[in-house]
């Protein structure tokens, strides 16, 4: 007779066999299907290969520290041991440690919250705030401890050292570190004003390992730098890590020495410029006054006021001269007056009555003489008028004169002949017209067209109207061609 | 510091004396205001740059930490 088990005998059994025989810990690699994170933050998977799969459960104790979101079709690695559900009686697998197979759990993760708050908008560009030209203050988050904040000090040291640093110290690793950095970012914005203004804050710490960075990759720190008022510079880690702070900070640092670089101006630089620009200021002025100077010299090169007693001079000339004019006309006038009153005393000592008489008696003599010679010039003008005219009756020849009488006579008479021939011409038109239309009146011309003419024999009158003639009288037609026909009407 | 004062307060922001340095410095070498002016300008220049010149020369080495005691003790106070 077989032993006979009952149902949870066998499961014990086969659980006690499993454990025997089974390492304590096993590696596996697998699929992922049918994940389901339950309510309680269990997890529950199947575990699956080409040929073979395997339930997977996964504690909430386990599973709150996975830095990566599970899912259907993702390649793991799951470490821990394999037992029986024994209500189930069902073989399971109580996974201790789930990672990606071939990226590690935290690139994974680091890929998957950069996706998820890239698409939420905390990187974008237009969000991000620029830095301050001259901050006066910065605020440093790190740890007190590290050399990030060595390398922030001596670098704003060199670069610009009356800037006012503001340390908030901070864990940059380990399990608080996310919340205290967030905090921190937020306290400091809550309490510019108290902190005398906050310019810049400077969030970061040195190299370290991808988990060591990790504070600086939650989701935690880079919403608070995103909602950050003040602009944020974000510094972790050497060149090639990159964070999620990163991203996220209005701008990323390669180490944190670069940040302070790029915090803050070379106040020497700046030194240098401000004495540049007083000896632009020096210049300018200096040109400035050069040009007033040669301008002032160009006005005093006038000569106004090099020979300022020229104008003067000049005058002074032309005085002269017109002095001299003067005394010259004066002098010409008196002279003429001097002569002239000579030459009137002259003539008023002529006008003596002897003087007077031989000049009237030369006057007379003069007026004879003129009237003999006015005599003579009459005479001859007389004489040359005779000689003309007899000069001109030497030149009327008689003959001349009945020549040219016969020649315009004989052209009179063709005139004459011409015209005589012209006016018949048109008087026998005239006939000729006025015979045409003395024929048209003719009445026999009428009779020619077939007309006749009816007269009364008795009286010989033309019967124009039938009620004159009675019956029995004796009509006679008179036809074209000379035919005469005697009628008597009935 | 990074309170802003009236323009003519010397008790301006590297930033803002920077600013008003660069347009006097740019009116005196175009030269297009009378000499007297200038000269005004050149002056408040001068005290631009020696403002400005106090700022940057001033050395603040010592870090402030802020800790979060403070902020409880700001709380408390407020």
């Amino acid at each position: 007779m077989p032993n006979i088990f009952t149902v949870t005998g066998v499961v014990r059994l086969i659980k006690i066999t499993l454990n025997r025989n089974l390492p304590e810990k096993i590696t596996l690699t697998g699929e992922i299907s049918n994940y389901k994170q339950h309510s309680s933050g269990h997890l529950y998977l199947t575990l699956k290969d080409d040929n073979s799969q395997l339930a997977g459960v996964m504690w909430k104790s386990e599973a709150s520290r996975l830095k990566f979101r599970p899912a259907d079709g993702m390649a793991v690695l799951a470490s821990g041991r394999v037992d029986v559900y024994e209500p189930q009686g069902k073989v399971q697998f109580y996974i201790e440690k789930l990672e990606p197979a071939g990226v590690g759990a935290l690139e994974l993760a680091f890929r998957q919250l950069a996706e998820k708050l890239r698409k939420e908008g905390l990187f974008d560009e237009a969000h991000k705030k620029p830095l301050p030209k001259f901050p006066a203050t910065i605020a440093i988050v790190t740890s007190p401890t590290g050399a990030a904040i060595e390398d922030i000090t001596k670098t704003l040291n060199r670069r610009w050292p009356m800037v006012r640093k503001l340390l908030y110290p901070v864990n940059v690793q380990g399990e608080t570190a996310a919340k205290e950095i967030a905090y921190a970012i937020r306290d400091i914005n809550k309490r510019r004003r108290q902190l005398g203004g906050v310019d810049l804050m400077i969030v970061g710490r040195g190299g370290g390992s991808l988990e060591d960075l990790w504070p600086f990759n939650e989701e935690i720190v880079a919403r608070a730098i995103y909602d950050s008022e003040i602009p944020i510079i974000s510094a972790v880690g050497h060149e090639v890590d990159i964070t999620i702070s990163d991203l996220a900070a209005d701008v990323r640092a390669a180490t944190p020495t670069a940040a302070a670089e790029l915090a803050a101006p070379v106040a020497a630089e700046l030194l240098r410029a401000l004495e540049e620009n007083q000896q632009r200021m020096v210049q300018g002025v200096r040109r400035q006054c050069e040009w007033n100077a040669r301008n002032i010299n160009n006005l005093a090169q006038r000569a106004i006021f090099t020979r300022p007693l020229e104008g003067l001079n000049i005058r002074q000339q032309q005085l002269d001269e017109s002095i001299v004019r003067l005394k010259h006309d004066v002098s010409q006038k008196l002279h003429r007056a001097g002569e002239l009153l000579e030459r009137r005393s002259a003539i008023i000592r002529r006008i003596e009555p002897r003087a007077y008489l031989a000049l009237s008696g030369r006057r007379l003599s003069q007026g004879q003489h003129s009237l003999y010679l006015a005599y003579g010039r009459y005479l001859q003008q007389r004489k040359d008028q005779m000689t003309g005219f007899s000069g001109r009756m030497l030149g009327i020849n008689p003959i001349n004169d009945v020549r040219r009488q016969r020649n315009s006579l004989a052209h009179y008479t063709i005139r004459w002949h011409t015209a005589g021939r012209q006016y018949a011409g048109r008087l026998d038109q005239q006939l000729t017209g006025w015979q045409k239309r003395l024929a048209n009146l003719d009445p026999r011309g009428v009779l020619q067209r077939g007309y006749s003419i009816t007269r009364l024999k008795a009286t010989g009158r033309i019967i124009t109207d039938a009620d004159k003639i009675q019956a029995g009288d004796l009509i006679v037609s008179q036809l074209a061609h000379n035919a005469f026909i005697e009628s008597k009407v009935i | 510091m990074a309170k802003k004062e009236s323009e003519d307060s010397p008790k301006l922001t590297f930033e803002q004396a920077q600013a008003q340095l660069e347009k006097i410095v740019n009116d005196i070498e175009q030269g297009r205001i009378p000499l007297e002016q200038s000269i005004e300008k050149y002056e408040q220049g001068m005290k631009l740059i020696k403002h400005c010149r106090t700022i940057l020369e001033q050395a603040e080495k010592k870090i402030e930490t802020i800790s979060k005691e403070m902020q409880s003790d700001s709380e408390r106070s407020s």
